[in-house]
């Protein structure tokens, strides 16, 4: 598979953070979880079908999602994910790690 | 938590809906992106191919999807079970062999474990018994075999009752006698079937269900324990006593039975799982009341037990037990040589059979792990006979540690259908042994394949897949991996540390069959010895039988007539010789034992100052032609004489020594006038595992009057058991009212006699035999390997000159330095091993060099057998055919 140059992957473990992240805004599918991880990274990060869908397991998995099927406006069914207690409580713990990480890696690559 | 478990179900159990529903997400999602697309401007059609292509592999993307699901094993599992079973059912005669070699195993080692598990493990019915003693009275054995286990006379019972405090309170049980009951059914048939017309009863005191702690499930059990007259003709039912004969009517509490002329009234029934003692089907209350003991004051009859009072150990209980044993100056004088014990009530039952067990466990196990052993080469060779294929796999990229599961896949599941057969098999030996006490043990009447049987074997057999795949897997996974598609050359240092690992596997078959045919062996020499032993009577042709004469308990006139008639109706019958009534007959149930004194002398070991005593009429020696030694037989002026006796040998010899005994005078306890004797007769066996004589002293039968009798028929020609309708019917006709049961040829009683060790002994022959025949097929199979390895070797060598002999030899050769290696090992660790048996053993040392001889010959014998035909068929290899192939 090609990629757009500006694209980037996503560091393993970080895109169910990012999904959690999302859901914490409400219920939604994964091309609105897809779409709307792409429009706020400024298109830098892009989740594929192939990686979003597993992750997607995987967090049912561990419990920090649930989801249900149920009409979408136009109509049409799709699958909602929903954030659990579990995984809010998750995403926390792993966002403020997150940020630690972040800011360290930042403050070494100003100076370097 | 209860999210991922919903999932974690939800994934499992519907994955083809998991599949379904991913597969609709992901068709909304690219019809979201081609809208998008469209949206942005591109034609229908680009917008959907964009989509696509966006999308890339949808396959790959559906497979990661159910990867990440958890579901990917499920059908790793599901490809390596369908590979396992083409694997089957490409080799069947190999898959058959294979699981039955197990399942012998298996079979051998559930049924054991059931046995184990009903007689050690499941819990007694008793409310914490381990606070509960066994008090007994031991006598060392003078023949050097385990000490037995005395019953504690009734006053013995009544001192400790009252003097030892370690006990909240004491309890005692007569020994389970077996009553005739009611009308009985017409057919003789085998001794060892339970008839509906008898019932198993024991005498217990009063308080003895409150001892070991069990209500009854319906009723009330016995009055206070100090009220003889409250609990005069009581009875308590047994549960499957209570449902086979009163089919489970509540309203059986409160009627009566009728037993030994006496009628009791039922107060209540035990639950289901309290049957105790041991087969016990209606328990009767007894009183032990002192006054009735003073004439026969040492009568063993009790089996004590006692609840140990809170907070004090049973260590401290034996002690006071045996401080009161030693100051009861009474017990010491009459019972010298002997000593009290207090084991748990669990070890008083469970003692003797305990090591039998143990040592049988220990042989099924080593009779599957030679199947294990044999299933492991097994597969190593077929996995030898599959490396191209498995090399071919591993090239194309499949892992090794998918190779391995899917090889142990295919182990378990012919471990999987040996335990299936193998369960079946162990479900009716399990049955067989409840139903019929083969064995002698103690709760066999529990033994069954419960869920703890089930799972151990299940267990059991799930190890057995597992090491029997692991080890071919490995090698064979490891040599692919290796020499992979390399040619010949490089295969044959693997080749040749595969073979040795082989080899040493059939070595070690080898020496575990040693082990176990030399157990066999000497059990077999134990009971040929038991066999040896002179029985005293002539057993053949006599048919006996016991009979209730169903006369009122005080009219021991009308018992003595009616037994008289009855053996004069008898001896009137064609085809009979002679026939005679006692009280006793030969290798029959009911012994009564008595102690004696001799006046005027000191006995030489006041202890066993005791005699079995028979009340026989005057045709009871010559109907079984035991030998009279010395004096004469009872005549017919003996009949009503109460003071004569005949004594056998062993009595003889044993109060008289070298003296005359006839003319000598003694006295039995509970008979008032002494005895004269008048004769001596040859010593015959009575109901004992033992090879002991009993010292026995015969009275007339006239002096005994007893309610059940025991009938002894000598038939001119013919199948004894053939007359059995015509004494019945004589009986019946002689004395109106009397009914004869456990009808049955004498010689089918003294099988009876030696029950225990020939039953040992036919399972452990059982054992051997598969053994040595696994072991062969093991053998076999690394041999026919072996030349099939060498086919090309042997033709070169035919080619070049070398004769058929030489061949086979070099062939015949190999099996037979695999079977030497083995038999060394097996016979050193058999002269260790065989030591475990030695309570078991009689007439033959542990470690006996002619067993042990006889059994390396026949082990030798086998591999020559096992190397025969692969050495033929090397012989006749064709030399050109051979360099041709491969």
């Amino acid at each position: 598979m090609t990629k757009h140059e500006s694209q980037s992957d996503i560091v393993p473990g970080t895109l169910e953070m990012l999904i959690l992240k999302t859901l914490t805004l409400g219920a939604m599918h994964g091309y609105s979880i897809a779409q709307h991880i792409a429009r706020l990274s400024k298109d830098v990060l892009r989740v594929e079908q192939g990686s979003l869908y597993p992750a997607l397991e995987r967090v049912q998995k561990k419990g920090w999602a649930t989801s249900k099927w149920r009409a979408s406006p136009t109509g049409r069914q799709a699958r909602y994910y929903t954030i659990t207690a579990a995984g809010r409580k998750h995403l926390g713990e792993t966002s403020s790690a997150y940020q630690r990480t972040a800011l360290a890696i930042s403050r070494i690559m100003r100076r370097a | 938590m209860l999210e991922r478990l919903r999932y974690r179900l939800r994934t499992l159990l519907f994955p083809a809906r998991h599949a379904r529903a991913a597969e609709r997400e992901l068709e909304f999602h690219l019809d979201l992106e081609a809208a998008q697309r469209e949206h942005e401007g591109a034609t229908p059609r680009d917008a959907r191919f964009a989509a696509r292509r966006q999308l890339g592999n949808r396959t790959a993307v559906a497979e990661s999807v159910r990867q990440a699901a958890g579901l990917a094993w499920l059908d790793a599992t599901r490809q390596d079970l369908a590979f396992a079973l083409r694997g089957i059912r490409r080799a069947p005669a190999f898959s058959i062999v294979a699981a039955l070699t197990l399942a012998f195993g298996i079979s051998g080692a559930t049924a054991i474990y059931a046995v184990v598990n009903a007689v050690l493990v499941r819990p007694l019915p008793i409310v914490k018994p381990d606070r509960v003693l066994d008090l007994e009275l031991v006598r060392n054995d003078t023949s050097g075999r385990a000490p037995a286990i005395m019953f504690v006379s009734v006053p013995e019972y009544l001192r400790w009752r009252q003097n030892l405090q370690s006990f909240s309170d004491l309890a005692g049980a007569s020994p389970t006698r077996t009553i005739p009951l009611g009308p009985h059914s017409k057919l003789p048939r085998p001794w060892w079937l339970p008839t509906t017309h008898v019932v198993h009863v024991t005498s217990v005191t009063p308080n003895y269900f409150g001892v070991v702690g069990s209500a009854p499930l319906l009723g009330h059990g016995f009055g206070p324990a100090d009220h003889p007259d409250a609990n005069a003709h009581l009875a308590v039912l047994s549960y499957a006593y209570w449902q086979r004969a009163f089919a489970a009517d509540p309203g059986a509490v409160g009627r009566t039975i009728e037993l030994d002329g006496d009628t009791y009234t039922i107060t209540g029934v035990m639950p289901e799982r309290f049957v105790f003692p041991e087969d016990t089907q209606l328990w009767i209350s007894e009183s032990p009341d002192i006054e009735q003991f003073k004439t026969n004051e040492y009568t063993f009859g009790l089996d004590v037990i006692g609840r140990l009072r809170d907070g004090v150990s049973p260590e401290h209980a034996l002690a006071e037990l045996r401080t009161e044993f030693a100051a009861d100056t009474v017990a010491v004088r009459v019972l010298r040589s002997m000593y009290v014990a207090a084991p748990t009530v669990r070890a008083g039952i469970v003692q003797d059979v305990a090591t039998h067990l143990v040592i049988m466990m220990a042989c099924v196990a080593v009779l599957l792990l030679i199947a294990s052993a044999n299933v492991t080469n097994m597969l190593l060779v077929r996995g030898a006979a599959r490396r191209h294929e498995i090399a071919v796999r591993l090239a194309l990229g499949a892992g090794r540690r998918r190779i391995v599961r899917q090889l142990i896949t295919e182990a378990l599941l012919l471990a999987g259908l040996a335990a299936v057969a193998g369960l079946v098999a162990a479900a009716f030996i399990a049955k067989f042994v409840a139903d019929a006490d083969t064995l002698h043990l103690p709760r066999h009447s529990l033994v069954s394949l419960d869920p703890s049987v089930l799972l151990a074997s299940i267990i059991a057999a799930v190890a057995v897949g597992v090491v029997c795949g692991l080890v071919p897997a490995l090698s064979v996974s490891r040599d692919a991996l290796e020499t992979t598609l390399r040619s010949e050359t490089s295969r044959h240092s693997a080749g040749r540390r595969r073979g040795s690992l082989r080899n040493s596997l059939v070595v070690c078959q080898v020496a575990m069959s040693v082990v176990l045919l030399a157990g066999a062996g000497m059990l077999l020499e134990t009971f040929h010895h038991l066999m040896e032993l002179r029985p005293g009577v002539s057993a053949d042709g006599v048919l006996t039988a016991d009979i209730d004469l169903g006369l009122p308990a005080e009219d021991t006139v009308a018992r003595v007539l009616a037994a008289r008639r009855i053996a004069e109706r008898l001896r009137a019958l064609p085809n009979v010789t002679d026939a005679s009534v006692s009280t006793t007959a030969p290798f029959g149930g009911a012994i009564s034992l008595a102690n004696l004194r001799i006046p005027g002398r000191v006995l030489p070991d006041s202890i066993n100052d005791y005699t079995l005593v028979a009340g026989v009429d005057r045709h009871y020696f010559t109907s079984l032609r035991i030998r009279v030694i010395r004096g004469r037989g009872f005549t017919q002026q003996d009949v009503a004489r109460r003071d004569v006796a005949i004594v056998n040998d062993a009595m003889a010899k044993k109060y008289f020594g070298d003296l005359d005994p006839i003319g000598r005078r003694f006295t039995v306890a509970g008979y008032a006038q002494p005895l004269e004797i008048i004769g001596v007769v040859e010593t015959t066996r009575t109901d004992s595992d033992k090879p002991l004589s009993e010292p026995a002293t015969y009275i007339p039968v006239a002096a005994e009057g007893a309610q059940n009798i025991s009938l002894v028929v000598r038939v001119t020609h013919g199948d004894p058991a053939a007359m059995a309708p015509a004494v019945e019917h004589a009986v019946e006709d002689a004395a109106p009212g009397a009914h004869p049961y456990y009808l049955a040829p004498l010689n089918s009683l003294m099988g009876y006699l030696a029950r225990t060790e020939h039953a040992y002994m036919m399972i452990l022959v059982g054992f051997a035999l598969v053994a040595l025949v696994v072991t062969a097929v093991g053998l076999y199979g690394v041999i026919a390997y072996s030349v099939a390895q060498r086919t090309r070797e042997i033709g070169i060598r035919i080619a070049l000159g070398a004769a058929p002999n030489t061949v086979r030899r070099s062939v015949a050769r190999q099996g037979i330095a695999v079977s030497l290696a083995g038999v060394a090992v097996g016979g050193a660790v058999s002269v260790a091993a065989t030591r475990i048996l030695r309570s078991m053993l009689y007439g033959v040392a542990p470690g006996d060099p002619t067993v042990l001889a006889l059994v390396a010959a026949i082990l030798v014998a086998v591999a020559l057998l096992a190397s025969w035909l692969p050495a033929r068929r090397a012989a006749a290899v064709d030399p050109l055919v051979a360099i041709r192939t491969e």
